[in-house]
């Protein structure tokens, strides 16, 4: 008899489709006028002994029908939640998510303020709406001093205001309003009074370095300027610095690297002197450190700065200087720069 | 400067250097060579040397000049072109200095029966490697003296001159026709060259038509002058007019050699151009140059260098440039005259490291400088940061030019700044400095969309100027926006992007107002002002879509004004979740036309802040003369109860 009602529990299970449909199936086999509700009814109806083995009977072919029934559940549960989460799926897209870039400018920037943060440098900004003062006469450059030559000036109103024509400007700013020591790098927009074509523009971009001490050297500033160099290009970049005159150091140096085209060799990048020249330096001049009422005979520093805009073209291998600022040059969808 | 390889031989008769080795120590002591070439010079075998000389070696920009800082670089003898007494007339020259203050020195004489010809065909090769054409032989001569001393001269037809020659300054020559035939406008006080009637020269920068000499000339003034660099300077810009002879008197040009100079050029005209010295030597030099004595303690090459340098180098060293070195240390030294850029004790520092050379000084060592205290600005910070998170939100950074043509202004301008120009910019199209970015940003944009691209985002972090109360503004701003052909981007995805970076500063309530001030490139209805805790930031809007198709976002926020604000914030956002979050909802009617961002405000200042969790608006509607908001507030580390009865006691039942 158990056989019976196992194989017709397996035939109607097997035509469940739903939920629904198992709650009436479960319902007519275990329901209170479910057929072995009826079964176990007529229980009382028999001898004791003859009770027992059917009681035995009866429970065992509960559990078969409980498990039956439990199992085609999880079946449909799995099912209905199959179906579910196949109403709920999404296809994954096929447009590239765009991907911001910052400027090379900025990039290059950005990796030089992480060698001197190692360094223990702050990174500093300023003006570039600049006074007289602070852009040339505080740096050792009086007025009508023949060294503004090398710095053609875009006025706003002459000869007080004008556009900063170098991030040493700043240096002007720092070094009268904070208390030595310090340590610190300016990256910053200059201007110079130039006609805009494919290799000229009126704003150029300087990074620039000054560190006042108690004692500091040229062997310290040679040696922080190598270590950026050598941090930039490689531990093998040959460097050498040479007696430059600037008028807001002293004694000045010129930084110069090996061509990276001819390894000093000679070549048209090079203009066939085997280096390139790549920044001014040099102690700061006693009047520079005098003009913010500094002790000279207390405090002492060194003072270096270089070009980017150049640097950045060559990097990025960009040919029209305009494109760098402000024009053609745009960000390709799917391209960014490995900058880890 | 460009010197001849076969002229330092001859200078310094013992030097050993090749070429290279010359030009090379060249560069390493100051004056690099950016040019070095095989020459032909009097049928033989010669380099040319092309070195950069910098302002502060005016000595420099002359062959001996040069040929002294190689020899007191090796400790060798120069041997200087020999000059011979001038046989003087008796006759003063007719001249006046009535520019005392502006005329250092002038040196002159007269001579009568030059005879002008064709110079020696080794003088017209010799300038020729200075780009300078053969006039005749008095002007080369004039040339070749300048090049080898340095000291400008020039030369006036005397039977030209109108009565007196006089160094004066211009009250009333209104131009001057120089040797080339052009006009040049005077202004007053110019120093000039005048005879009674004429200006006859531009002092220090070009000579004049009217007392020009030619080849019918037979009696000359040739004069030297040294003038105040600063006037030569400024008279040089005001004409635009750079000579040889300005580019060194603009420099501290030594009025001293003007001696050896005149000797020499006055030898080579009575050797090439015959003629007799009239006069006697006219000396206007009323206040020589003395050098100064310097007190130098010889342990300052070591100190600024880094490396030992002894007391018997830095003395050899400054003995071989010619200094006077006496006493002990601190040494009484007194510079050679011709040098007037020595003149405090770090000059001459800088004269012994780099005659002792840089290339002794190690470059290969970190330096392990004292560690100092952080003083980067927050600005500073905030910048960087900013660009961190616009590049997150796939942003691309642009660099605008921060001049702008008149209309671009215009068009972005929503500020009450006075607008800022340049006085003297080359560039005249581009006379303001912007007051915004959204002058750069759409101008970038207009430039992508002529070259279709179709998805545009781009930022610019940089400085606005205007001028307000007279007094100059400078700000560093934010500046963004966003364009898609088609639907892809929109005015809440800006939003949220400012959102994002104010948040990320530290500011919580964000304000957003209808313009007052609408920029003319803005749709004028839906353009906002952005508030930071009350306080106006920037704004965010639309642009007018007239030339293009999709949609065009921008905004703009001043970040010196967060970066200002940030200093006085004191946020705390961490938090420990140990309560569930309570939500509840409140309606508020309220007038129409009342800003919701001031009712929420109201509504967050109501709450104690360490028990608020978020407050929005879910739900607006409009009323006959309200409107209704549903607003729902999240409490946090609170009981049910707690929430409810903190709920009521603001918001009623």
């Amino acid at each position: 008899m158990d056989g019976h009602i196992i194989k017709e529990l397996e035939k109607k299970l097997n035509e469940v489709q739903s939920l629904q449909e198992l709650d009436e199936v479960r319902r007519a086999y275990l329901g209170s006028k479910g057929s072995l509700k009826l079964l176990s009814k007529q229980l009382g109806n028999l001898p004791i002994e003859e009770r027992k083995e059917q009681g035995k009977f009866l429970f065992s072919l509960h559990e078969q029908v409980e498990s039956l029934l439990n199992q085609k559940e999880q079946d449909l549960q799995g099912i209905e939640e199959e179906k579910k989460l196949r109403e709920d799926a999404e296809s994954i897209g096929f447009t590239p998510v765009k991907v911001g870039h910052l400027h090379p400018i900025t990039q290059v920037i950005r990796k030089m303020n992480g060698i001197f943060y190692q360094m223990g440098y702050s990174v500093m900004e300023g003006p570039e709406l600049e006074t007289d003062e602070y852009n040339f006469q505080r740096l050792n450059v009086p007025l009508n001093h023949s060294a503004r030559d090398m710095q053609d000036t875009i006025y706003i109103e002459e000869p007080n205001y004008l556009l900063r024509t170098q991030t040493s400007s700043i240096e002007s700013h720092i070094l009268q309003n904070f208390v030595p020591p310090f340590k610190a790098v300016i990256p910053g927009r200059v201007y110079r009074n130039e006609k805009v074509n494919k290799s000229n523009h009126f704003i150029f971009h300087q990074y620039q370095g000054v560190v006042v001490m108690e004692q500091t050297s040229l062997k310290d500033l040679f040696g922080t300027f190598t270590y950026l160099f050598r941090a930039l290009y490689g531990e093998d970049v040959k460097v050498r610095y040479r007696s430059k005159y600037y008028p807001e150091v002293e004694p000045g140096a010129g930084c110069d690297m090996e061509c990276f085209n001819c390894n000093g060799k000679g070549c048209p990048v090079c203009k066939y002197v085997g280096w390139i020249e790549m920044g001014g330096s040099g102690m700061i001049h006693p009047s520079v450190l005098q003009a913010a009422d500094l002790d000279t005979s207390k405090w002492m520093g060194f003072a270096f700065g270089l070009g980017l805009d150049r640097w950045v073209m060559s990097k990025y291998k960009i040919t029209d200087i305009r494109s760098l600022l402000g024009g053609n040059l745009a960000y390709k969808y799917y391209e960014h720069e490995n900058t880890i | 400067m460009k010197i001849l390889f076969s002229q330092l031989q001859e200078l310094i008769p013992d030097l050993t250097d090749t070429p290279k080795e010359a030009g090379e120590i060249f560069t390493m002591i100051g004056y690099m060579m950016d040019r070095f070439e095989e020459v032909i010079f009097n049928g033989k075998k010669d380099y040319l040397l092309g070195l950069e000389i910098r302002q502060n070696r005016p000595d420099c920009l002359s062959i001996i000049g040069l040929a002294k800082e190689l020899a007191a670089y090796h400790g060798l003898q120069l041997q200087l072109p020999q000059t011979y007494p001038i046989n003087e007339g008796k006759s003063p020259v007719d001249i006046a200095i009535n520019a005392k203050d502006y005329v250092w020195r002038v040196m002159a004489y007269e001579v009568k029966g030059v005879d002008i010809k064709e110079s020696p065909v080794w003088l017209k090769e010799f300038l020729s490697f200075y780009d300078m054409n053969s006039i005749n032989t008095l002007v080369d001569i004039s040339n070749f003296v300048m090049l080898m001393t340095g000291e400008p001269s020039h030369i006036f037809d005397k039977d030209k001159i109108e009565g007196t020659l006089r160094w004066a300054l211009n009250k009333k020559h209104e131009s001057i026709t120089t040797l080339d035939g052009s006009v040049i406008p005077l202004s007053k006080n110019m120093l000039v060259i005048e005879d009674d009637h004429n200006p006859l020269a531009l002092a220090g920068m070009v000579g004049g038509d009217k007392a020009r000499i030619t080849e019918s000339t037979t009696h000359i003034i040739i004069e030297m002058g040294v003038y105040d660099r600063a006037l030569v300077t400024q008279n040089s810009r005001e004409v635009s007019i750079t000579t040889e002879a300005s580019r060194r008197l603009e420099k501290d040009l030594d009025p001293n050699n003007m001696d050896y100079g005149m000797k020499m050029l006055m030898n080579m005209i009575q050797e090439y151009g015959d003629g007799e010295v009239v006069s006697q030597v006219f000396n206007f030099y009323e206040n020589p140059y003395i050098p100064p004595v310097i007190s130098f303690d010889s342990s300052l090459p070591s100190r600024f260098a880094g490396v030992s340098i002894s007391e018997e180098q830095s003395i050899e060293i400054l003995k071989n440039l010619g200094c006077v070195v006496e006493g002990n240390s601190p040494y009484m030294v007194t510079p050679p005259v011709n040098r007037l850029d020595l003149q405090v004790p770090e000059d001459l520092v800088e004269e012994v490291t780099r005659i002792y050379g840089y290339y002794n000084i190690p470059s290969d060592q970190v330096p392990s400088l004292k560690v100092v205290n952080d003083i980067t600005p927050v600005i500073a910070k905030l910048d960087e940061q900013i660009k961190d998170i616009l590049v997150s939100n796939g942003l691309d950074e642009i660099l605008s030019w921060p001049l702008t043509g008149i209309e671009e202004n215009i068009q972005a301008n929503y500020k009450k700044w006075e607008v800022i120009k340049t006085q003297n910019s080359v560039n005249e199209e581009f006379p303001d400095l912007r007051q915004t970015l959204l002058a750069g940003l759409f101008h970038q944009f207009k430039e992508y969309k002529k070259n279709n691209l179709n998805h545009i985002s781009i930022f610019e972090i940089g400085k606005v100027f205007g001028k307000q109360d007279g007094e100059y503004m400078e700000n560093e701003s934010l500046g963004l926006l966003i364009h898609d052909d088609g639907q892809k981007v929109s005015l809440d995805m800006i939003r949220g992007i400012i959102e994002t970076v104010i948040r990320l500063c530290g500011f919580s309530t964000i304000q957003y107002r209808k313009s007052k001030h609408v920029p003319l490139l803005a749709n004028p209805y839906s353009i906002w002002d952005i508030f930071v805790d009350d306080v106006f930031v920037g704004i965010i809007g639309k642009s007018r879509q007239i030339e293009w198709k999709g949609n065009t976002y921008f905004a703009e926020i001043d970040l010196s004004i967060l970066a200002s604000r940030i200093g006085s914030l004191t946020t705390n956002p961490i938090v420990e979740v140990t309560t569930k979050i309570i939500t509840l909802d409140a309606n508020l009617e309220k007038k129409q036309g009342e800003e919701i961002d001031k009712i929420i405000g109201h509504v967050r200042s109501l709450l104690p802040l360490e028990n608020i969790w978020n407050v929005e608006v879910i739900d607006i509607y409009p009323l006959k003369d309200t409107t209704r908001y549903t607003i729902r507030v999240s409490y946090n580390n609170m009981s049910d109860q707690e929430a409810k009865k903190l709920h009521v006691s603001i918001f009623g039942e």
